[in-house]
């Protein structure tokens, strides 16, 4: 037998090679060189770690190659996608550097596992092979795991890492059981293959050839797999019992990261792969997208501990991400981009916020924290309120635009009764978005709360609430660099 | 100066951001009163500068270039929909940002010494500078959804500033039928906007692709789509729409009613806001899309009906009544239908020549009426003052030189104007609409000699107070006025024509030859207003001892139950109040509040909210804690979904 290797183009790579490195070297420098109670600087390493990744892909703009047999490309989406994913590290770790000692949870393992779980967000965005998108989607659950229990004692984070792990294991089981049926039909896992076995067997279809069952199959047990990472209801009931039981930052990280990660390799899936066989799989995403809307918005209006009334919200907002994929269309894609940054800066803002109010050793969340936060500390109430604004999609903010593309979408692309349960969701989400505005402004302080404001996470606070005002504004700044990022995606 | 046009709104818009941010914080009274006023002055100041250079440059540019078009950004753009945030600066514009900046900074200024020692002045000048955001938005937008906004905008500046003295009943009253009556004028607009978009796809008015070009192209194929509207009925259901709009915002019948009531805002802000700038917003608007207007001779006609009915219900309001603002304000009604009459005769240039002529002197008359209101102790009722131009030698002066502007007496700005309307109608043979528009102006004539005479002249009737001039202040924003009211005509002499030529690239209209109909008429004219301003003089003069607080005015012997209906400006108020406001209101308003609103809203949403609640708790029912029941919902999920796959493929 002739094993030929393969062309390898290192470049492709670089970013993967940059953070996995500069993870493993954080490693290594905190075990050694960092002292205990001193672990800030391993958080400000990881930053520099962070900064070299986002400067990796410098050289790479513009660049549209494919490597190792067609496993990894690099293209403007999936760098587009990497800076958003930088962004979101960046802020988790500045919003931890604090939080971590004040809980008393401070180990230097934290920022090289944030950059780990950051590089499996970069590797999913950059495969085109489903073992390759297996490998990243257990990489990042299993660093996941680790950061949801990192709050140790504290029993709710070990229980909310617990159940994490063995959902997550559950629907690992039928990752791989989708993709072993796929491979079955198709005899490859590689994503432009099956598109081409799909194409053949269409241009070669009559009645006695039976259509590609196995694979509609094995592809809808892939889809439910990404459904859980997603947190698309029904299967987000994990949902709010990690997100209110791990360190608010990591909670904040998952949020947006692992929803906009997978939805990456969801895109490149149905993108490259399935297309031809949209009419199965379409309806099927779309009712899971109606469901996430409702029980998401529903779900977080009985809630009074905020923490898990964002939880919730994320699974609200994860249906209406899931918009622009299911409007398969080059407006969708750049709806899910836009929608991604603006609910990602809007929801590390938010839960900054949380960050800043949150006591040692509190678990309540309670919206009292927030009575009369408008009197106490008028500009973080405000930059909070802006937040809530444009979770709910109010305009002049990012969050407001972003819906309205991503319904805008899915309009055109004639999923007119998808809006219209997106609309009245929203209306319903801004009951319990503006509960809060209206604690802050309107109710009197029920308890003294000291808000741990330090310099960088104010700056944080500051710079997401500016940018999601930017963004409300001059969505152009961004709309560009998506749309170049859809025709990369062959859009 | 075109890639920084930006600058122009931007500069209020910043007074307006550190007023409301930095000087509204300073503990010290005076400090704060003073750096309001210089930063709002000085924004809008420098905005006029910047205006000016770029009104330079434009005039540098050949005749068929004049127009700068800056797209600042997109707002949002998707496929079919797209909002871009775009300034223009053509020569229409121009003209309109040199009188928002211009007398703008005039009344500025002025404010500085009217509203000294006002508690909430920092506020006061906040609301101003916004005002002139929205109302430089308003006249450079390059499409309609923006000028909506800016439209909206001097709105709401326009509610806020009636109602700065909040705690007067009268003032917030007024603050609010503004408001109100301006939301029947802005439904119509919205309706507009939404038929304009429905038939052309777009809002812009830059370029070949704007819905003015495309209006003009469909107008030339007569042929009729089925399943669409013919073009003559498109055309008019929107002007007509449109009209709707400019009757809300300029004052026009049968929404005028909100006008003099919103007199009780502070005299600078009845100066800008209800005499030069925005009340002339619906002017501007026709001018703008007089492309459709023209198309629909039924509009057109329509249009100068209404003109021609408000100016002369505002001219015979204007005679009668006793407040000084209020005289000024009818007459603002009344010149503002002369405007509309002309746009509607379509004599757009000579609407805007006659909007600008009066945007000076109006600005004049309502400050100098804010001075003898300043020097005379806020008293407003003409029948207490008498005599005061020995007290008040420059405002007197400067009075008289607006009245006479205003009354159409040779050779000041009104005259000018005012006589191209005249020969506007007699050109076109509208002799009936001649007429009327001929009796406003001797009207007109005769009120501005009426109220002179009551205030300036004769002795001081109620002597419980002791009238003095203003400062300076206040003063030499009057005197710069005073001068443009006198020199205002030559900006379009007959012959010369230099307005009318400026703004033919937007308006498209030649210059009327001069002849000798036209001298003849001008002629008459002036003859005419000279008379009635002397009779009107002459008359109260004569009379002054007749006048006393609380007594009927003289030609009430006469005119009896007409002096009354001219008082109350044709019962149109009365009428609303009889007719709509009391069965309405009563009615419907009772039924809304107390069995629709309470029962079916109150009902639907806490309807909605219970069953909203209920499927929370059922969402919280599932939500156990219990990893057996996560992987049960898990599993149902998937054989959901492999089931609907194997029987449905």
């Amino acid at each position: 037998m002739n094993i030929a290797f393969p062309d390898i183009n290192m470049l492709v790579i670089l970013p993967l090679i940059v953070i996995f490195g500069s993870a493993l070297a954080l490693l290594l420098i905190d075990l050694f060189f960092i002292p205990a109670g001193n672990k800030k600087i391993t958080g400000y390493l990881a930053l520099a770690g962070l900064l070299f990744t986002g400067l990796a892909g410098v050289p790479l703009w513009g660049m549209e190659e494919s490597s190792f047999s067609g496993m990894v490309v690099v293209d403007t989406f999936a760098l587009t996608l990497n800076v958003i994913f930088i962004i979101i590290a960046a802020i988790t770790i500045i919003i931890s550097l604090d939080y971590l000692p004040r809980q008393g949870i401070e180990q230097g393992e934290f920022y090289p596992l944030i950059l780990f779980a950051t590089g499996s967000f970069v590797l999913l965005a950059q495969s085109t092979n489903l073992i390759l998108i297996f490998l990243g989607i257990e990489l990042l659950s299993i660093t996941l795991y680790v950061l949801t229990g990192f709050a140790y004692p504290r029993l709710s984070s070990e229980e909310a890492a617990m159940k994490y792990l063995l959902l997550g294991a559950f629907a690992a089981g039928f990752f791989v059981y989708g993709i072993a049926l796929i491979y079955g039909e198709t005899m490859t896992v590689d994503l432009n293959q099956i598109r081409l076995y799909l194409t053949e067997l269409e241009s070669s279809s009559t009645a006695a050839v039976p259509g590609p069952t196995l694979l509609l199959i094995g592809g809808a047990l892939v889809l439910i797999a990404f459904s859980f990472k997603i947190a698309l209801v029904p299967f987000h009931m994990w949902t709010p019992d990690v997100y209110e039981g791990a360190p608010t930052p990591v909670t904040a990280f998952m949020s947006v990261g692992t929803k906009g990660a997978a939805l990456a390799a969801l895109i490149r899936i149905v993108t490259i792969a399935l297309p031809t066989v949209q009419d199965a799989w379409v309806p099927v995403l779309a009712v899971l997208a109606a469901a996430t809307m409702i029980v998401g918005n529903v779900g977080a209006v009985a809630q009074t501990n905020v923490k898990r009334m964002l939880a919730y919200s994320s699974v609200g907002h994860a249906g209406y991400i899931v918009l622009g994929v299911v409007a398969m269309s080059a407006h969708g894609i750049e709806a899910f981009l836009f929608y991604l940054l603006a609910y990602s800066l809007t929801n590390l803002g938010a839960f900054a916020v949380i960050i800043v109010l949150e006591q040692r050793g509190e678990s309540a969340w309670s919206l009292d924290d927030f009575s009369g936060l408008g009197q106490r500390q008028p500009m973080l109430a405000v930059a909070m309120a802006l937040f809530m604004l444009s979770l709910a999609g109010v305009p002049p903010t990012a969050g407001y635009l972003g819906k309205f593309f991503v319904f805008a979408a899915a309009w055109e692309s004639g999923l007119g009764w998808l809006v219209l349960i997106g609309v009245i969701t929203s209306a319903i989400a801004i009951f319990f978005y503006l509960r809060i505005i209206v604690r802050m402004f309107m109710h009197e302080p029920v308890r003294d709360v000291q808000p741990a404001l330090h310099r960088s996470i104010t700056w944080t606070i500051a710079v997401a609430a500016g940018a999601v005002l930017l963004f409300g504004f001059m969505p152009n700044l961004f709309i560009d660099l998506a749309q170049r990022s859809v025709i990369a995606l062959g859009g | 100066m075109a890639n920084v046009l930006w600058l122009i709104p931007l500069l209020p818009l910043l007074g307006f951001l550190l007023n409301v941010l930095v000087v509204w914080r300073d503990s010290d009274a005076a400090r704060r009163e003073r750096n309001a006023g210089y930063i709002a002055c000085g924004a809008v100041g420098l905005a006029f500068v910047l205006a000016f250079i770029a009104f330079i440059e434009l005039a540098m540019l050949p005749h068929e270039e004049q127009h700068m078009h800056v797209v600042l950004w997109e707002w949002i753009n998707t496929g079919s929909f797209s909002v871009p945030i775009g300034l223009l600066f053509d020569p229409l514009s121009s003209v309109m940002v040199l009188l928002v900046t211009g007398v703008g900074t005039l009344i500025h200024v002025y404010s500085i010494g009217y509203m000294h020692n006002d508690e909430r002045v920092v506020r006061y000048f906040a609301y101003l500078n916004l005002f002139i955001v929205m109302m430089l938005m308003l006249v450079m937008a390059d499409n309609l959804l923006l000028l909506f906004l800016g439209w909206e905008g001097v709105g709401l500046c326009s509610f806020l500033l009636i109602g700065h003295w909040f705690e007067r009943k009268t003032a917030s009253d007024a603050a609010v039928k503004a408001f109100v009556v301006n939301r029947i004028g802005d439904a119509g607009m919205l309706l507009a906007m939404m038929t304009i978009f429905a038939h052309f796809g777009t809002l812009s008015f830059v370029g070949e692709e704007s819905f003015l070009e495309r209006a003009r192209e469909i107008a030339g194929q007569y042929v009729t789509i089925p399943g669409q509207p013919t073009w003559i009925l498109l055309t008019t259901g929107i002007s007509l729409l449109l009209l709707v709009g400019v009757t809300g915002k300029s004052a026009q019948l049968p929404l005028f009613v909100w006008l003099p009531d919103a007199m009780a805002g502070p005299t600078p802000v009845s100066a800008l806001i209800h005499a030069a700038t925005m009340v002339t917003a619906g002017v501007y608007l026709m001018a703008r899309t007089h492309s459709i207007f023209t198309l629909s001779p039924t509009a057109q006609s329509v249009v100068t009906f209404v003109g021609v009915a408000t100016a002369l219900i505002g001219g015979t309001a204007a005679i009668a009544q006793w407040d000084i603002k209020r005289v000024l304000a009818y007459s603002t009604v009344s010149q503002l239908g002369y405007m509309v009459a002309a746009a509607g005769m379509g004599a757009y240039a000579v609407a805007i020549f006659h909007l600008l002529t009066h945007g000076i002197f109006k600005a004049l008359l309502f400050l100098a009426s804010g001075s003898v209101i300043h020097g005379a102790h806020d008293v407003q009722d003409m029948r207490r003052m008498g005599g005061l131009r020995k007290a008040m030698p420059t405002t007197f002066r400067v009075y008289a030189i607006g009245a006479i502007a205003l009354a159409g007496i040779f050779p000041l700005a009104g005259f000018w104007s005012k006589d191209e309307i005249l020969a506007t109608a007699w050109g076109k043979g509208q002799i009936g609409i001649f007429a009327i528009l001929f009796i406003t102006s001797m009207l007109t004539a005769f009120y501005m000699g009426r109220q002179i005479a009551l205030v300036f002249f004769g002795e001081q009737r109620d002597s419980s107070y002791h009238a003095h001039e203003s400062g300076p202040m206040m003063t030499w924003p009057l005197w710069i006025l005073a001068v443009g009211a006198v020199i205002g005509g030559a900006m379009n002499l007959p012959v010369l024509h230099t307005l009318t030529h400026w703004l033919e690239p937007v308006l498209e209209e030649e210059g009327k030859a001069f002849d000798l109909t036209t001298l003849i008429l001008a002629l008459v004219a002036t003859g005419a207003a000279v008379g009635s301003a002397y009779g009107g003089l002459r008359y109260y003069m004569h009379n002054a001892h007749r006048i006393k607080p609380n007594r009927q005015d003289p030609l009430y012997r006469y005119f009896g139950d007409i002096w009354n209906m001219f008082e109350e400006a044709w019962y149109v108020d009365q009428t609303y109040e009889r007719y709509t406001v009391v069965p309405w209101y009563r009615s419907l308003a009772g039924f809304l509040g107390e069995i629709f609103d309470p029962q079916g809203i109150d009902g639907m949403v806490h309807g909605v909210a219970r069953l909203v609640q209920g499927a929370a708790a059922g969402v919280r029912l599932v939500q156990n804690g219990y990893v057996r029941t996560y992987a049960l919902v898990f599993l149902t999920g998937v054989i959901a979904i492999i089931g609907y796959l194997v029987i449905a493929w």
